[in-house]
């Protein structure tokens, strides 16, 4: 456990040097975003001026020493292209994009293996084919195009959704009629998410239960006369979402780095859309503190997924300990 | 029977996805809009900040930033600087140094404070003590600001400036001085507090502006008592709002090919102004065989500009001339058209040395190397991306090979203007470019002077010592507007001459409005639709 302990901080520390050097090694520099549109009239020693305000002339070891410090207090400063301080900016958007990413998750993978188990129960027959071409299309489809046309048709041509937003912005609605409304504006970019995202939960599933399936442990039980619905449940899928549960652990690490096209696309205000501003404008510490936290997750998501697993499947416990 | 079903759920899918495409005209649908609106959604298409004249990003920042902000002087839909805060007698002395301003009655800023001369004064000297500022130019051009009355300012100018009313009058927002004077960095005051027509009633970073009217604005209370910006990015996103009924316009323009689905809704009308952006074709003239002046002179001929500027905009856009200055402007000289001449091209290139060519075509420099070169264009821009492919193909005739490389827009500002410092030099063959605006008579020198210090936007590395001598002596003695004009088109001719890049032209600006929910909607010059005039209320 220390040793598993160890090798999860060894990664920490490398994803937080990599966040720093990240955004410095993409061509350009943040002096656009920091003067503005201007930038062309100022002097050079002006537009000097204004880099060394921001450390941005500093020697790299320096800068790096103002990262560490900043990223282990309380203030992790103002981003360049909001002005805004950057935690404020990231509870925000975060909150946004945890809740698309969570609910569209969620359905991906009860979805996603329901279907994958149907199609693995029912293999050879004409509904698995049909479960396999389905989700492979959707799957093959860019997700930024099932938006714009979820978009085009639900949204504009039917108007039985809002083609924008997060919630009602120019309403003020509170209580169970504010949850309500952010349910009804998450339909649209949870449906383009989670009709692109089966793919992987159902051929896992699927593969997954079709090699339990044909174990002798589930002919004993079937012998012996247990319910389907017990084999089904406690013997196979017990037994098949170990497979699936990494890979939404995996997943989970991805929770935080939303979903750019999606969010664009329906502008949702969320971490992805944040990211990729903070991208353009050469933000340095907003893209420095956006990956960050995608990163953290990512490993933390691992670390719970590496625990639970041994929960799941006990055998593995053994194993490690020979 | 679930087979049956599933299938006609696959065609009522597709059969919507197919109406959805276009859009679905109204049986009858008349221009039934009113002059006043309680609320309007209009679409902002970049997160602006605080929208003060300090913390705005671009040019959509600066459009709202005009409702919440008011300058002494003003453009109208003709592209003419008009009086706004001020009588209409301001006064302009001693060779256009001298510039006094009386504010009319009735002007308070959105905190209930007064307007006064005082708040010229400080607005004009104020951004001169920022480090950074759009508003800093001008400011450092002030030798000082004289308070006469409550309501008189007398500005004089370090040196004459005939453009100061449009440069400087028309540019310039008036702030609080109460408000920013105990504050030494304006970039970190977030309250917009300004003297607009509309006040900035509420800001959520990343998601929406609120805008409220101003009761008893001077010129009358607006139309349209709330105005509610969405931030929407994505521009399809855009389109499919103002298709549904969401939004009633954006701050952004469409594109020429989405004119018909908007022709086709009886409720939206596209208004098209005279675009003052121009776009261009940059030459690296510091990198062989581009230093060649015959050869850049060849690819006038080789390029077939209004051709491409009519395929890419058909009847919308003015086409460019060598000129660079948009040709209706009272200052552009005329009869510099672009000739499209694939022959002269070959002509031209064969007596300047290209005469030999590789097997597969392709003609050598003097010195033997092939000519082989890259054209560097934004990716997110697809205009510039046609043009540049449709360049390519112009200029296979004449045996030239170019290959298009999109990039990111940061990436591309690096080769092309590294560290927007002319003084860097340049890495790039050929890139697609663009400026903002061309309206300032300081456009030329900025674009063509090889004094790094006027030729700030020289990103093309051009040298004529005939334009520079023009620069650093007519130019700078201007005392009248003939004067001017006559050493602009003595610009113009000389780049005409020698031509350094190559201007396709001006796309108009087309946005749309939906004229149901509002009718007031006025657009003009170089005027977004989204301006003072839309909302006017009645004086």
């Amino acid at each position: 456990m220390k040793k598993r302990i160890g090798h999860y901080l060894i990664i920490l520390v490398i994803v937080i040097v990599a966040n720093f050097f990240i955004p410095r090694l993409l061509p350009g520099s943040p002096i656009k975003t920091l003067i503005g549109e201007d930038t062309g009239q100022m002097t050079a020693e002006e537009k000097m001026g204004i880099l060394d305000s921001y450390h941005l002339n500093d020697p790299i070891t320096v800068q790096f020493g103002y990262y560490i410090k900043d990223l282990f207090s309380d203030d992790w400063g103002l981003s360049f292209s909001k002005r805004q301080p950057i935690k404020d900016l990231l509870k925000s958007a975060a909150g946004w994009t945890l809740l698309l990413s969570s609910v569209s998750m969620f359905f991906s993978i009860v979805i996603g293996c329901c279907l994958g188990a149907h199609s693995a129960r029912k293999r050879k027959t004409k509904s698995d084919l049909n479960l396999i071409l389905g989700t492979t299309f959707l799957s093959s489809i860019p997700p930024f195009w099932v938006a714009i046309l979820l978009l085009a048709v639900f949204g504009a041509q039917l108007r039985w959704f809002p083609t924008y937003g997060a919630y009602s912005m120019w309403s003020d609605k509170q209580g169970l009629a504010y949850v309500l409304d952010v349910s009804y504006h998450l339909v649209l970019p949870v449906l383009a998410l989670v009709l692109t995202s089966l793919l992987p939960y159902f051929t896992t599933t699927r593969y997954s239960v079709l090699k339990i399936i044909n174990e002798d442990y589930i002919k004993m039980a079937k012998i012996r006369g247990v319910p389907d619905h017990t084999i089904n449940v406690r013997y196979v899928m017990h037994n098949a979402i170990i497979p699936v549960f990494t890979m939404v652990m995996l997943d989970v690490g991805y929770l935080l780095s939303g979903s750019i096209l999606i969010e664009t696309v329906f502008s949702y205000p969320g971490l992805g859309v944040l990211m990729r501003d903070a991208v353009t404008a050469r933000d340095y510490p907003l893209i420095q503190y956006t990956f960050l936290i995608s990163s953290v997750l990512t490993i933390i998501a691992l670390f719970l997924a590496d625990l639970c697993y041994r929960k799941l499947d006990p055998s593995l416990e053994g194993a490690d300990e020979k | 029977m679930k087979k049956r079903i599933i299938s006609l759920v696959l065609i009522m899918t597709m059969a919507l996805a197919i109406t959805g495409c276009t859009s679905t005209p109204k049986d009858g649908a008349t221009n039934s809009g009113s002059s006043i609106a309680e609320s309007l959604t209009i679409a902002i298409a970049k997160d602006e900040n605080s929208l003060t004249p300090f913390t705005y990003v671009s040019s959509t920042g600066l459009i709202v930033n005009r409702l919440i902000y008011d300058t002494l002087l003003t453009t109208n839909a003709e592209n003419e600087v008009v009086p706004w805060m001020i009588e209409d007698d301001y006064q302009v002395e001693n060779d256009f140094t001298t510039y006094t301003v009386t504010l009319l009655e009735g002007q308070k800023f959105h905190d209930g404070s007064p307007l006064t001369a005082e708040d010229i004064k400080f607005s004009f000297t104020y951004p001169a003590t920022q480090k950074v500022s759009s508003l800093k130019k001008i400011a450092n051009s002030i030798k000082s600001i004289d308070v006469i009355d409550d309501k008189t300012a007398v500005i004089n100018l370090k040196n004459p400036d005939i453009n100061f009313p449009r440069s400087g009058l028309a540019a310039m927002r008036i702030i609080s001085k109460k408000q920013y004077e105990s504050q030494p960095d304006a970039s970190v005051v977030n309250e917009s507090i300004g003297s607009g027509m509309y006040k900035l009633a509420e800001y959520k970073v990343g998601e929406y502006y609120k805008l409220e009217a101003v009761s008893d604005y001077f010129k009358g209370a607006p139309n349209v008592k709330n105005i509610n910006m969405p931030i929407m990015k994505d521009n399809t996103a855009i389109q499919q709002g103002l298709l549904s009924g969401d939004l009633a316009a954006a701050t952004s323009s469409i594109s020429v090919e989405m004119l018909e689905t908007y022709g086709k809704d009886d409720a939206l009308a596209v208004f098209a102004n005279a675009g003052y952006s121009p776009m261009i074709m940059n030459i690296n003239n510091g990198r062989a065989p581009m230093d060649n002046p015959e050869f850049r002179t060849a690819l006038t001929y080789a390029i077939d500009v209004k051709g491409i500027m009519s395929t890419l905009y058909r009847e919308y856009a003015t086409i460019g001339t060598k000129a660079v200055i948009r040709p209706d402007m009272d200052y552009a000289q005329s009869g510099l058209d672009y000739d499209y001449n694939v022959s002269k091209a070959n002509e031209l290139l064969d007596k300047a040395g290209f005469d030999k060519k590789s097997d597969n075509g392709i003609r050598l420099t003097p010195d033997g190397k092939p000519c082989n070169f890259t054209m560097l264009v934004y990716a997110s821009n697809n205009d510039r991306i046609r043009t540049a492919e449709l360049i390519t193909e112009q200029l296979k005739a004449v045996g030239i090979e170019m290959t298009v490389k999109a990039m990111e827009m940061d990436t591309v500002d690096a080769f092309v203007w590294p560290d927007f410092d002319v003084s860097k030099g340049r890495d790039y063959d050929f890139a697609m470019w663009g400026w903002g605006t061309s309206i300032n008579p300081d456009f030329l020198p900025a674009m063509f002077s090889s004094n790094p210090e006027i030729g700030t936007s020289n990103v093309c590395g051009y040298v004529n010592p005939t334009f520079d001598k023009l620069v650093e002596t007519d130019f700078k003695a201007v005392k009248t507007a003939e004067d001017l004009n006559a050493v602009l088109k003595n610009m113009q001719k000389v780049i005409s001459e020698d031509p350094g890049l190559i201007t396709f032209g001006y796309a108009d600006s087309l946005q749309v409005c939906n004229t149901e929910k509002y009718n007031g909607w006025v657009s003009g010059k170089g005027l977004n639709v989204i301006n003072v005039y839309s909302f006017l209320g009645a004086q």
